[in-house]
C-alpha cells in the first residue's frame, strides 16, 4: 500500500494538492487501518490507475483484512490454504458469492459501486474481511501513528474517514477544505465500536 | 367434708383416666409424627419435581439455543435474509419453525427491529423490546429467557445473523403451557402450574382446581409452601421462581396424601376405643371385686349393729378378701358366742360375773358334769309374815332383802340361779369353776348373815320386826346346762346334790343354827380358816348312806367354850356312849343355857339308856320337807 502510495506521488501532476490526514481514537491514541478519502473528484484522469488489490485466504483467515479499491475495481481472492472456501458477500454495494475453490480458481471480483463490502466463508463463521470501496481514487490509509497523506487535485475537496469499528455514519466525518500547495491538516478523532471477540474455534480436541 | 365418692367410681376414673391419656397421647404423637413424615415426603416429591423441571428447562434452552445457532448459520437462510423481502425471510422462519418444532420464530434486523414474527405475537416494523433475548443476540451473544406474551409464557432463544457481520437476529419460542405442564406431571406425579402476575398461565390441572388455586398464589413467597384449598381438597403447593416474572407452581394433594394417615388413625381410634372400653370393663371387674366384698362387710356390719348376728359374709374367693371375709365371719361368731352368753349371763348372774365369765371365751353350753357348791336360804316364817302385809308392802321389803343377799353373794364369784318367793339358789363354780369355790359359797353365806343383820337393824328402826334365815350349802357333782325352751330358758343345774343343799337349808331351823354345811363342802374348803360346830349324821330319805352336817360359826374365830363339850357330846353320841354324850351336852347348856342343839340332844337321849343298844345308828332321818 505505502509502495502504491508512491507511486501515485512519483506521477504527480503539476496541479496538486497535499492532504495531511490524522486519525485518533477517542482516547487520543492514534488509528492504524482508517481509509482517509475524497468523496468527489470533478476531473477523474489524473487519477492513479487502478491498482490491482488481493484479499487472500491463509491460515483460515482473510488477509489482508481490509482492502480498500476505488470504484470500478477489482479484487482478487487467492486461495493459499490446503482447504477449499466459499467466500460471499451480502453487502449492499457488491453482493457475490465464490462457491468452494481452491487456489486462484475464483474469478476476480470487480466493485463498482462505492460503499462497505463484508466478505465472509459460508464454511468459516469466523473468517470475515473487508473490501472499501472508494467512491474516488483519492484515498489514504492510516499508518500505525494514525496519519496518512493523500495527493489530490487541488481545489475544494470533502474527505471523509471509514474505519471498520466506526462508530455511527461514514457521512458524519465529511470535511471540507482547499487543497493547494500548502499541506491541507485534517483530523479526527473516531469513536469507536468494541473490539469483537474472535469466534474462531480453538484448534484441537477441547 | 370430703364429698362421698363411690370407690368403684374411683378405680374406674383411674382406669379410664389412664387408659384415655394412654390412648389420646399415643394417637396424637402416632398423628404428629405421620403427618410429618407425610409431609417431608411431599416437600420432597414437591423439590424434586421442581428440580426435575428446572433441568428440563435448562435442557430445552441448550437444545434451543443450539438449534438456533445452527439456523443461524444457514448460508440459504442468509442468502434469503439478504434479499430483504420479508415474505421471503417469514417463509423461511416458518420452514426453520416446523424443523425445530418451535411455537414461533422471529427474525429481527441489525437494529432490533422486528421483520418477522410467524405466530403474529407481537407486530412488526418496531423494536422487539418484548423479547429480551434479542438484544444480547445483537451484540454477539446468542441469549435465552422466559417471556410473557399476552396470556402465553414463552421460552426464547435468539442468534444473531452473521453476513459474516451481524446483519439481524432469528430468535424462537417454545411455548410452556398446558402440555409442557402435564409433560412435567406425567414425568414426576405432582401438578404444576405456571403464574405471571398473580394469574395462572397454564397448568397441568383440571380447570376447576386451577380456579380454585388461583387465588392463592399471588401471596407466596419464592421458594415457600403453602397449603391451599378447602378442607378435605387442599394442596401443598412450592412456588419455584423461573424468571423474574414467572413462577412455577408445583402441587401434590394434600388431604389425599394424608388419607393412609387418616387411616392409621381411625384405626387406632378404634382399637383405641376398645382397649379403652376393655380397661373399663377391667376396671369394673376390679372395682367389683374390691368393692363388692367391701359392700357385703359393710351390709353385715350394720346388720350386726342391728343385732343379728346371723349375718355372714360370702364372697365366694380364696385370697386377701376371701380370708378378710373369713375371718370376719369368725369375728361375728365369737361376738354372737359373747352376745349369746351376755345374754344368758345377764338373766342368770351378776354382772360382775357376767363379765369375768365372758373374758374367758367362749363356754361350752348344754347339759355338762360340774362340780359346784349350791347355796339355798330361806326366810324363817315367811308364810306367816306375807300373810301380815300388804302384797305391795310385800314386794318392797323383799326387794330391799334381795338387793342385800345379792350384794353379799356376788363379791365371792357366787352365781345367782334364781329367787323362788323368799328363797334364794346360787351357784359357786359355774360357769366356770375355780379352788375357792366352796369357800367362797361360805364366805358369801357368812356375808348373807352380817348383811340380814344390818337390815335388821334398819327394820328395826322402820319398826319392823327382825326376819331370820337359813342358809344350806352342799358341793357335789351337778349337770349344769341351759333348760327351758327356745325364747326363755335359763341357765342351772340340777341333781342330788343341789336338792340336799335344800335339803340342808330345811334343817337349819331344826338345829336352831344360821348356816348348815355338809362335810363335802367343807372338805372342799379345807385350806380356809373357817370354824364348824358339829350338828348330825343326817339319812336323806331314799338314801342309804347318812351325810354328816356342820354349822359355820364364822371364819377366822376363836372357839367359843361351849364348842369342845358340844363336840365331844356329838362323838360320844355316835359311838353310842350316852352317858358320856348327856355329861357333855349338860356342860353346853351350862355354858350357853339355850342352845338349841344340846336341848335336842338330850332330848333324844332321853328317850334312851345309859348305853346305845344293838344296832345303835347316830344317823338321823330327815322327814321334813
Ligand atoms: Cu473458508
Amino acid at each position: 500500500m505505502r509502495a502504491l502510495l508512491l507511486a501515485a506521488l512519483a506521477a504527480l501532476p503539476v496541479r496538486a494538492g497535499v492532504i495531511e490526514a490524522v486519525v485518533r481514537d477517542a482516547e487520543g491514541k492514534p488509528l492504524a487501518d482508517a481509509v482517509v478519502f475524497l468523496r468527489k473528484a470533478a476531473d477523474l484522469k489524473e487519477a492513479p490507475p487502478l491498482p490491482q488489490a488481493e484479499m487472500s485466504q491463509l491460515n483460515q483467515e482473510l488477509d489482508p483484512h481490509l482492502v480498500v479499491v476505488p470504484a470500478g475495481g477489482t479484487v482478487q481472492f487467492p486461495n493459499k490454504d490446503t482447504t477449499h472456501h466459499h467466500l460471499y458477500s451480502f453487502s449492499k454495494p457488491k453482493s457475490f458469492d465464490l462457491p468452494l475453490y481452491k487456489g486462484d480458481d475464483a474469478p476476480s471480483v470487480k466493485f463498482e459501486k462505492p460503499g462497505v463490502v463484508k466478505v465472509g466463508c459460508n464454511i468459516h463463521d469466523w473468517m470475515s474481511g473487508i473490501v472499501f470501496v472508494a467512491p474516488t481514487p483519492y484515498y489514504g490509509r492510516t499508518g500505525a501513528d494514525g496519519s496518512a497523506v493523500l495527493t489530490v487535485p487541488d481545489g475544494k475537496v470533502e474527505v471523509s474517514v471509514f474505519h471498520e469499528r466506526l462508530k455511527g455514519s461514514v457521512d458524519d466525518t465529511t470535511r471540507r477544505g482547499e487543497a493547494g500547495k500548502a499541506p491541507l491538516r485534517l483530523s479526527w478523532t473516531l469513536t469507536l465500536k468494541k473490539n469483537p471477540a474472535s469466534k474462531r474455534p480453538a484448534t484441537g480436541y477441547k | 367434708m370430703n364429698p362421698f365418692i363411690p370407690l368403684r367410681l374411683r378405680i374406674l376414673g383411674a382406669f379410664s383416666l389412664l387408659s384415655a391419656a394412654v390412648l389420646g397421647a399415643s394417637l396424637w404423637l402416632v398423628g404428629r409424627s405421620q403427618t410429618a413424615q407425610v409431609e417431608e415426603g411431599l416437600r420432597a416429591r414437591l423439590e424434586t419435581t421442581a428440580d426435575v423441571f428446572a433441568a428440563s428447562l435448562q435442557r430445552q434452552e441448550r437444545q434451543l439455543a443450539a438449534s438456533l445457532e445452527l439456523l443461524g448459520g444457514d448460508f440459504a437462510f442468509k442468502q434469503a435474509f439478504s434479499t430483504e423481502e420479508k415474505a421471503t425471510i417469514a417463509s423461511a422462519a416458518k420452514n426453520f419453525q416446523t424443523r425445530i418444532s418451535a411455537d414461533v420464530m422471529w427474525v429481527t434486523d441489525e437494529d432490533g427491529v422486528l421483520l418477522v414474527d410467524t405466530a403474529g405475537l407481537l407486530k412488526t416494523g418496531r423494536k422487539a423490546a418484548a423479547l429480551s433475548p434479542v438484544d444480547s443476540a445483537l451484540a454477539d451473544k446468542p441469549a435465552t429467557a422466559i417471556v410473557v406474551l399476552g396470556d402465553a409464557i414463552i421460552q426464547v432463544a435468539a442468534v444473531p445473523i452473521k453476513a459474516p457481520d451481524i446483519v439481524g437476529v432469528l430468535a424462537a419460542g417454545f411455548r410452556i403451557g398446558d402440555a409442557a405442564a402435564g409433560a412435567i406431571r406425567e414425568m414426576t406425579k405432582s401438578d404444576v402450574s405456571f403464574a405471571a402476575a398473580g394469574s395462572i398461565r397454564a397448568s397441568s390441572l383440571k380447570d376447576a382446581d386451577r380456579a380454585l388455586i388461583a387465588g392463592h398464589v399471588s401471596g407466596m413467597a419464592a421458594g415457600s409452601f403453602g397449603l391451599m384449598g378447602p378442607m378435605g381438597g387442599r394442596w401443598l403447593v412450592l412456588r419455584r421462581p423461573v424468571s423474574s416474572e414467572v413462577s412455577a407452581y408445583i402441587q401434590r394433594q394434600w388431604d389425599a396424601a394424608l388419607e393412609p394417615v387418616r387411616e392409621l388413625r381411625r384405626l387406632l381410634l378404634i382399637v383405641g376405643l376398645a382397649s379403652l372400653g376393655l380397661t373399663v370393663l377391667a376396671g369394673l371387674l376390679v372395682a367389683q371385686g374390691v368393692t363388692a366384698p367391701m359392700e357385703a362387710l359393710a351390709a353385715v356390719t350394720r346388720r350386726l349393729v342391728l343385732g343379728d348376728y346371723d349375718a355372714r359374709v360370702s364372697v365366694g374367693r380364696r385370697d386377701e378378701v376371701g380370708q378378710l371375709a373369713e375371718a370376719f365371719n369368725s369375728m361375728i361368731d365369737g361376738l354372737r358366742e359373747k352376745e349369746r352368753i351376755r345374754s344368758v349371763l345377764r338373766k342368770a348372774v351378776s354382772k360382775e360375773i357376767a363379765d369375768e365369765l365372758l373374758k374367758k371365751g367362749p363356754i361350752e353350753l348344754g347339759g355338762e358334769e360340774r362340780t359346784v357348791t349350791v347355796l339355798f336360804s330361806d326366810i324363817r316364817g315367811f308364810t306367816t309374815i306375807s300373810e301380815g302385809l300388804p302384797p305391795k308392802e310385800l314386794v318392797s321389803q323383799l326387794n330391799a332383802y334381795f338387793k342385800r343377799m345379792a350384794r353379799a353373794i356376788e363379791p365371792h364369784r357366787g352365781v345367782i340361779d334364781k329367787f323362788v318367793g323368799d328363797a334364794i339358789m346360787a351357784l359357786f363354780g359355774v360357769p366356770l369353776s375355780g379352788p375357792d369355790d366352796a369357800a367362797g359359797a361360805q364366805r358369801a353365806a357368812l356375808a348373807m348373815l352380817a348383811a340380814l343383820a344390818e337390815l335388821n337393824v334398819e327394820r328395826r328402826a322402820a319398826g319392823q320386826p327382825d326376819w331370820r334365815i337359813g342358809v344350806g350349802l352342799n358341793s357335789g357333782a351337778v349337770v349344769a346346762g341351759t333348760l327351758g325352751s327356745e325364747e326363755r330358758w335359763s341357765y342351772t343345774v340340777i341333781g342330788d346334790a343341789v336338792n340336799l343343799a335344800s335339803r340342808l337349808e330345811g334343817l337349819t331351823k331344826h338345829y336352831g343354827a344360821g348356816v348348815v354345811v355338809s362335810r363335802a363342802t367343807r372338805d372342799a374348803a379345807a385350806g380356809a380358816d373357817f370354824l364348824y360346830r358339829s350338828l348330825d349324821l343326817v339319812r336323806v330319805k331314799g338314801k342309804h348312806e347318812a351325810i354328816e352336817v356342820f354349822e359355820l360359826l364364822g371364819e377366822e374365830l376363836p372357839a367359843p367354850a361351849w364348842l369342845a363339850p358340844s363336840e365331844r357330846g356329838i362323838v360320844r353320841y355316835r359311838v353310842g356312849d350316852l352317858a358320856a354324850a348327856r355329861t357333855a351336852f349338860g356342860e353346853v347348856l351350862a355354858l350357853k343355857p339355850d342352845d338349841a342343839l344340846a336341848k335336842t340332844y338330850l332330848e333324844r337321849l332321853a328317850a334312851q339308856g345309859e348305853r346305845a343298844p344293838a344296832g345303835w345308828d347316830p344317823a338321823h332321818t330327815m322327814d321334813e320337807k
